[in-house]
């Protein structure tokens, strides 16, 4: 097989654009593709200050490289969810991606916020880890983001991550956030950044080639609770009609994002406040991370950070 | 030829050699749309030919997200 730029042997193949390239001709395109979705959903400008959510799996740490690359002005957040030994070692590898790239990382720990891990808050609040955990993120991440000044939350979120979350709202006809789910949901509070996704048309497996051609010390580990996640089954079933119909993926994300004003009407018209605990934005008068702690007892955290 | 697989755990395999990669991942059920086979340092395309003396390691790309 052949690179479809510069003829050399390819080592990548694409075969939703029907091509394959060389591990040097992959990163350009790898690059280009992150450019034009950012350009083509005017996710951000070249120096608006952007608040990247790194995990330390290959996905987050690819965009991360990607995006320093391009000479965006990217700060990462890493968020140390207390899981024994799994957030130990995704801390460290965030942390020793930045030493090697001299790239700018925080952190900040779900137990120093709360008093309670993410698997404490779960026990406590008799939840699944994975719906707390997506909650405490989106709280914290915004907070951190509004707080500190950046506009953009940016996600590693992927076409896999996409098509299957797609899958899951479509299959449970979930037109709410049908309506909501987008590469670019912008701002629609002055405390609520808005948050793109410059990776939603490129697949993991497209993210895992650039990290292992560009020799990044990313995590290979899955957190010990997404095992038998929903998630993974949808994304198994979309690469098995994948591998028998290339590019089904791509074109099932490209086709909703065209009819996506189809859901319209499930949009509901929302009131944005601020909590009267915690003073960040919700529908309602307390914001449900609030409401979740209070039951729970634990701590919260009302202070202006620094 | 030796296999490294890395899940559910990291394990090796032997398997006779000396044929396309699309079919060695047909012969083992390894969908090559979530995973990469790499040889040393490089991904291998489902058309490179795998003697029965080198040793593949298969890489999944699926993660919880």
């Amino acid at each position: 097989m052949r690179c479809q730029i510069c003829r050399g042997k390819a080592s990548v193949e694409v075969r939703q654009h029907h091509a394959a390239f060389c591990p040097n001709c992959f990163v350009e395109y790898f690059l280009k593709q992150i450019r034009r979705n950012i350009q083509a959903h005017k996710m951000f400008s070249p120096t608006e200050p952007l608040l990247l959510v790194v995990s330390g799996g290959k996905d987050s740490l690819s965009l991360w490289d990607a995006l320093l690359r391009l000479g965006y002005n990217v700060t990462a957040l890493h968020l140390d969810l207390g899981i024994p030994g799994y957030s130990d070692r995704s801390r460290e590898t965030c942390k020793s991606f930045a030493a090697q790239r001299g790239a700018e990382l925080r952190i900040v720990s779900v137990d120093e916020e709360f008093g309670l891990s993410i698997p404490e808050l779960a026990r406590k609040s008799r939840r699944v880890p994975c719906a707390v955990c997506g909650r405490v993120k989106r709280y914290l991440f915004n907070r951190y983001a509004v707080e500190g000044g950046f506009t953009t939350v940016v996600t590693g979120h992927n076409l896999d991550d996409e098509v299957s979350a797609l899958l899951g709202n479509l299959l449970h006809w979930q037109t709410g956030y049908l309506a909501r789910q987008h590469p670019h949901l912008p701002s629609t509070h002055p405390k609520l950044a808005k948050r793109v996704k410059p990776l939603y048309t490129l697949t993991e497996r497209e993210c895992l080639a650039y990290a292992l051609i560009q020799r990044i010390p990313f995590l290979a580990e899955e957190c010990p609770h997404a095992e038998g996640a929903t998630t993974i089954l949808y994304k198994e079933a979309l690469n098995h009609i994948e591998e028998a119909s290339p590019g089904t993926k791509l074109a099932f994300m490209k086709g909703f994002l065209k009819h996506k004003d189809l859901f319209k009407a499930a949009e509901e018209e929302v009131k944005l406040k601020e909590c009267a605990l915690c003073g960040q934005v919700t529908t309602e008068d307390v914001c449900a991370m609030c409401r979740l702690r209070e039951r729970i007892g634990a701590r919260v955290k009302i202070s202006k950070r620094g | 030829m030796k296999v490294i697989l890395h899940r559910p755990q990291r394990r090796e395999i032997e398997i006779p050699g000396g044929k396309k990669l699309a079919d060695i991942a047909r012969e083992l059920n390894i969908n090559l749309e979530s995973h990469l086979v790499v040889r040393g340092d490089t991904i291998l395309t489902r058309d490179e030919f795998i003697r029965d003396d080198e040793v593949i390691e298969v890489f999944p790309a699926v993660s919880g997200g």
